[in-house]
């Protein structure tokens, strides 16, 4: 055999071919989007979330010295203990997916979704299972009647009970000595790309960009002249009820928890622009209201201050979801949300642009040093 | 050898794989390693995309993979011949190289691009929403340029699946390469007609399986090939052409000038069976019913079934989609169909097992080299 496998690349069983695909534009060296990308490309379907703080871990800052509490949450102090503020900023690494919920006798893989997202995404899709023995080729099978016209009368109607995945086996013997397990994540084979114009695309932007935002800053803090405690935390199991945030609500009481997570925009030709409207490219957005929170407005002006005194493009706006944050209120702390705006939530390709992910960095790295 | 007798029909058979999977088993690294390469020919060539017309990175591949004595011609529709012995009734063995896809149809104003379906053959009902929501790639004069197609978020919908619950069209596809004017589209080298594929995910399923795009018809691609890598052209009896041709999905028209260029008397269609059909992938190459109204060969079936005997090959029977490749040659050539097993066909996860190509490409040489 000759030549075919040249410029492939076989990660754990999956050729990931994109070559010679390339953005159009050629990529910036040093932006967001290289940490981004090892982030985005991670797996880390919520309550697994080790591997992502792994590689979190290995992009700190050399001073870093992270603690993981009982949780999963991975936190970094830095800043005088007794500080005039204390200020928590967190983002979370889980990612929605399935969990291997069962080995069926004929060895396909009954599957539980974590997280809200549209499971026909996944139908008749590649996937891979993430087990302790290395990753796990898969196939979510389509709907039995997927050929019949009739299938299109109700495309959505796919979902639950109905997906399973395919390993290629037909015994349960035969899943088990994969090395598949019940509780092992499932995703698709997870590649960022970027595209045109300094837009780029994967699974799990939401949240590792918010992740990345946070890695930013810490790279760039200067903790000898901090004012305030800072801490950072990256959380776990968001995506399933806000638990790693509730487990440090138990225990921090910052005066500020600052959450940065994604702002679902209606930038796309698929939504109707009356609602969540932030332009991607336009810079980060302050998420005021959302599902799950209403920021003080006197933070909210602040902000939007703070970033134009500083030449940092800033929208400000509602949408929909929840955010780590708004556990925080209930205990006397206020809760503001940083963004930046994202369209296809929760879809293999949600789309993010660099700059608006570059100046969240920046933003987060000022309200550290100054807020 | 042939004889004017119809052999019992073998059924798809659970067995198939087992005495398949036992004989390899048996032959131990040897064959590991022939299967580990005929499962990287089916990646390789399934990690290209190509629709209609627009193939020439699929052969681009099968120049480079092919053995070095392969001169291949290459004719004004794209469709790649080897032609190897002579005299004899000439057989003729012919693999599509095109995959269901689209060509950028528009651009808006805002910069994304409208697609259409580039395929004759029914697909399958929900082909363009396995597209929506996924990685896709737009095949321009320069490069690939990586792009998006649109989808609805969860969060705006509260996690109602309303806005996908009804029937989803090619033209309710908007495609995101990440420029905002037409004018960041004609920079972006994107233009119109450009032809548009879902990304390359390929995976290793268990036991030699590979899921991804476009098995239908690269599985046969990559049978040719390793046909050809594994040829003594001295043992032929006749004259030999491997085919890959251009355009089977809109409506066999490579095909179509195979007949015309061509003069085979045998023809073999070596392509995917129809999709639903019950031919298991690791159960042995599938092969068509005689007779019927496809008027496929017996004599070549008998050809077929007797060769696979001898060699211990487990065929499946099984129904192939009329028209195309098939109907090309039918009246001037004997003609059978035959392939290697895809399930899940029309999805981008079409699952295929390189089992079935090494005992399709094992059987095809036994009939090369066999007295037709």
């Amino acid at each position: 055999m000759r030549g075919l496998r040249s410029g492939a690349i076989l990660l754990g069983g999956v050729l990931v071919l994109y070559a010679p695909a390339r953005a159009a534009r050629p990529a910036r060296e040093g932006g967001s989007f290289t940490i981004l990308s090892t982030l985005v490309e991670t797996p880390g379907v919520s309550t697994r979330e080790q591997a992502v703080r792994d590689r979190v871990r290995s992009l700190l800052p050399s001073w870093a010295r992270p603690d993981v509490d009982a949780k999963g949450n991975l936190l970094v102090a830095a800043g005088p203990e007794r500080g005039a503020k204390t200020l928590l900023f967190i983002a979370h690494m889980d990612e929605t997916g399935y969990l291997v919920k069962s080995v069926r006798d004929d060895g396909s893989l009954e599957v539980k979704p974590l997280g809200g997202f549209f499971e026909t995404l996944y139908e008749g899709q590649v996937v891979l299972v993430h087990t302790a023995k290395g990753d796990v080729g898969g196939v979510v099978p389509p709907r039995p009647n997927y050929l019949e016209t009739t299938a299109a009368d109700a495309p959505a109607a796919f979902g639950g009970d109905l997906v399973r995945v395919d390993l290629g086996v037909t015994t349960r013997p035969s899943a088990e000595a994969l090395g598949v397990a019940v509780g092992d994540p499932i995703t698709i084979p997870k590649t960022f790309q970027r595209l045109y114009g300094s837009y780029g695309s994967g699974r799990a932007v939401d949240d590792r960009a918010g992740c990345t935002a946070l890695l930013t800053a810490l790279r760039g803090l200067d903790t000898k002249t901090l004012r305030n405690r800072v801490i950072f935390a990256f959380s776990v199991e968001e995506e399933i009820g806000l638990n790693g945030a509730q487990a440090l609500a138990q225990t921090l009481r910052p005066d500020l928890v600052i959450a940065v997570d994604t702002f679902v925009s209606s930038d796309s030709p698929l939504e109707r622009e009356a609602f969540a409207h932030a332009v991607l490219g336009k810079g980060p957005v302050v998420r005021a209201i959302d599902s799950s929170n209403i920021t003080d407005p006197a933070i909210v002006d602040r902000v939007l201050a703070l970033a134009r005194q500083n030449g940092l493009p800033i929208q400000y706006g509602l949408t929909r979801g929840g955010n780590d944050g708004s556990v925080f209120p209930e205990f006397g702390t206020p809760d503001l949300a940083l963004s930046w705006p994202t369209v296809h939530s929760h879809s293999p390709v949600e789309v993010i642009h660099e700059r608006d992910l570059d100046a969240l960095g920046a933003l987060v790295l000022l309200i550290a040093e100054r807020w | 050898m042939t004889t004017g007798t119809r052999p019992v029909r073998r059924r798809p058979l659970a067995a198939g794989l087992v005495l398949l999977a036992a004989a390899w088993t048996a032959a131990g690294p040897a064959m590991a390693g022939q299967v580990e390469d005929a499962a990287a020919l089916v990646r390789g060539l399934c990690a290209i995309g190509g629709v209609a017309g627009h193939e020439g990175q699929v052969r681009a591949a099968l120049r480079k993979a092919a053995p070095s004595w392969a001169t291949f011609e290459e004719d004004s529709l794209g469709n790649l011949t080897v032609t190897v012995g002579s005299g004899g009734t000439g057989l003729l063995l012919v693999a599509h190289m095109d995959e269901p896809g689209y060509v950028v149809t528009g651009i808006t104003d805002r910069g994304y691009l409208k697609l259409q379906r580039l395929s004759r053959q029914p697909l399958p009902a929900l082909f363009d929403q396995f597209h929506m929501g996924q990685p896709l790639l737009v095949q321009t004069r320069r490069a690939a340029v990586p792009a998006v197609a649109v989808v609805p978020s969860t969060h705006l919908w509260r996690g109602s699946a309303a806005p996908l619950n009804r029937p989803i069209l090619d033209e309710d596809l908007f495609v995101d390469i990440g420029a905002r004017t037409p004018g960041e589209v004609a920079a972006a080298g994107v233009a119109l007609l450009d032809p548009v594929v879902i990304a390359r995910r390929v995976v290793d399923l268990a036991a030699g399986r590979v899921a991804g795009p476009a098995m239908d018809d690269r599985a046969g691609c990559a049978t040719l090939l390793r046909l050809l890598q594994t040829l003594e052209p001295s043992k032929l009896r006749g004259t030999l052409t491997v085919a890959f041709s251009a355009q089977e999905l809109m409506g066999g028209r490579g095909a179509e000038r195979l007949r015309n260029r061509l003069h085979a008397g045998d023809v073999l269609v070596i392509d995917a069976p129809a999709a639903g059909r019950a031919a298991v992938p690791g159960g042995g190459p599938a092969v068509s019913a005689p007779g019927g109204k496809e008027g496929y060969s017996q004599r070549l079936y008998n050809l077929v079934a007797e060769q696979a005997a001898e060699s211990q090959i487990p065929l499946q029977n099984v129904a192939f989609t009329p028209g195309g490749t098939q109907a090309a040659f039918q009246g001037k050539s004997q003609v059978l169909a035959m392939g290697v097993p895809v399930q899940y066909a029309g999805t981008p996860g079409e699952v295929t097992d390189a089992h079935d190509v090494l005992a399709l490409a094992q059987l095809l040489k036994a009939i090369a080299e066999a007295e037709r």
